[in-house]
């Protein structure tokens, strides 16, 4: 190994780096809401107690690229070999929220919404991950 | 890495350049930057009722549903921050400007809001860990070089080669870990659009 293919494994590992794409997602990304159901979904302070509802959605997107190297009669050949991708979506934590009231329940009340996103980014993979948790309770 | 300990650079041993090429990609897998931003939107402390359907409570618990024809809307947009490479929790607090809102607009109660988060901006995230994963190699590099270099005999070919490679590419993982640093610092930011109806 030379110094030329010292440079030339630093440069491949340098673009495997920057091969991978940031995700793009529709928008909006995540929401609170509720327009079609019956009932009263309070998002301000009402009374204590109700059955606890809770519900979680997101969305995961990752993707990587891999460097492979040979060596053959002292020459070093590096290739950035593999790419993949991948991206998981699901429903949304409101409709998921409404899934669990009861046909008696009067109304519900929200009680903690959480929006969270996490980017990872390491040296030739990321992954980006979007959450919205709502917690509520179910009143009869 | 006695193999290295040779007269010039031709006489390297494969071996140890497969132990070269491991280490440095091992070190490269370490490199890892996650920011993660977490907003919290807690329960609405209002004078006025806030309902996310048609329908809302009053103060006795009692179930009322007004009529479309006295909704006047409205819009609310906000942006957090939070900076990155590190973890944050904010919060989305909304109940004084919701509460001015309906004051304004001479409503009781609030129905139909919705909270979008319309967009997240990861800010330099990937640029900043580009930039840190770039010079960790680049300086890993360049320490292995200088290293197989001072253990090369003084006088030989190894050592001319190695040394100077070495201290360039550690000078340059140096220079992109102050570019991360110092220039690629724009913080990730949260969107939210927030609409709703004020009832009379």
């Amino acid at each position: 190994m030379n110094s030329l293919q010292i440079s030339r494994l630093a440069i491949v590992l340098t673009v495997c780096a920057c091969s991978r794409t940031p995700p793009t997602y529709p928008g909006p990304l995540l929401w609170v809401e509720a327009p079609v159901v019956p009932y009263p979904v309070m998002l301000s302070r009402v009374g204590k107690g109700g059955r606890p509802l809770r519900a979680v959605s997101s969305t995961h997107s990752a993707n990587a690229s891999h460097v492979d190297a040979t060596e053959s009669g002292g020459m070093l050949t590096t290739t950035v070999a593999h790419y993949w991708e991948e991206e998981e979506s699901e429903i949304g934590a409101s409709l998921k929220l409404f899934k669990q009231v009861r046909r008696n329940d009067r109304w519900v009340e929200v009680g903690r919404v959480v929006f969270t996103a996490t980017d990872y980014d390491g040296h030739a993979e990321g992954s980006s991950d979007r959450e919205l948790s709502i917690e509520a309770w179910a009143h009869p | 890495m006695k193999a290295s300990a040779t007269n010039d650079g031709a006489a390297w041993q494969p071996g140890t350049a497969r132990i070269a090429l491991c280490l440095s990609l091992l070190s490269a897998a370490g490199c890892s930057h996650t920011t993660t931003h977490s907003v919290t939107l807690p329960q609405l402390q209002t004078r006025y009722p806030v309902s996310a359907s048609a329908s809302y409570l009053d103060g006795d618990e009692i179930v009322l549903r007004p009529k479309s024809a006295l909704v006047k809307k409205f819009e609310l947009k906000r942006t957090l921050s939070a900076p990155i490479h590190d973890t944050t929790e904010t919060t989305l607090s909304l109940g004084p400007e919701l509460d001015r809102i309906v004051e304004e607009r001479g409503g009781r109660a609030i129905t139909n809001l919705r909270i979008e988060a319309v967009k997240y901006d990861p800010g330099a995230q990937r640029s900043a860990a580009l930039l840190k994963n770039g010079g960790t190699g680049f300086a890993i590099t360049g320490g292995i070089c200088l290293g197989v270099g001072m253990l090369s005999e003084p006088d030989g070919g190894t050592r001319k080669v190695f040394v100077p490679t070495g201290a360039v590419f550690a000078g340059l993982g140096a220079f992109l870990w102050f570019l991360a640093i110092t220039a690629t610092t724009e913080p990730s930011k949260w969107h939210f659009r927030v609409t709703g109806e004020v009832v009379d």
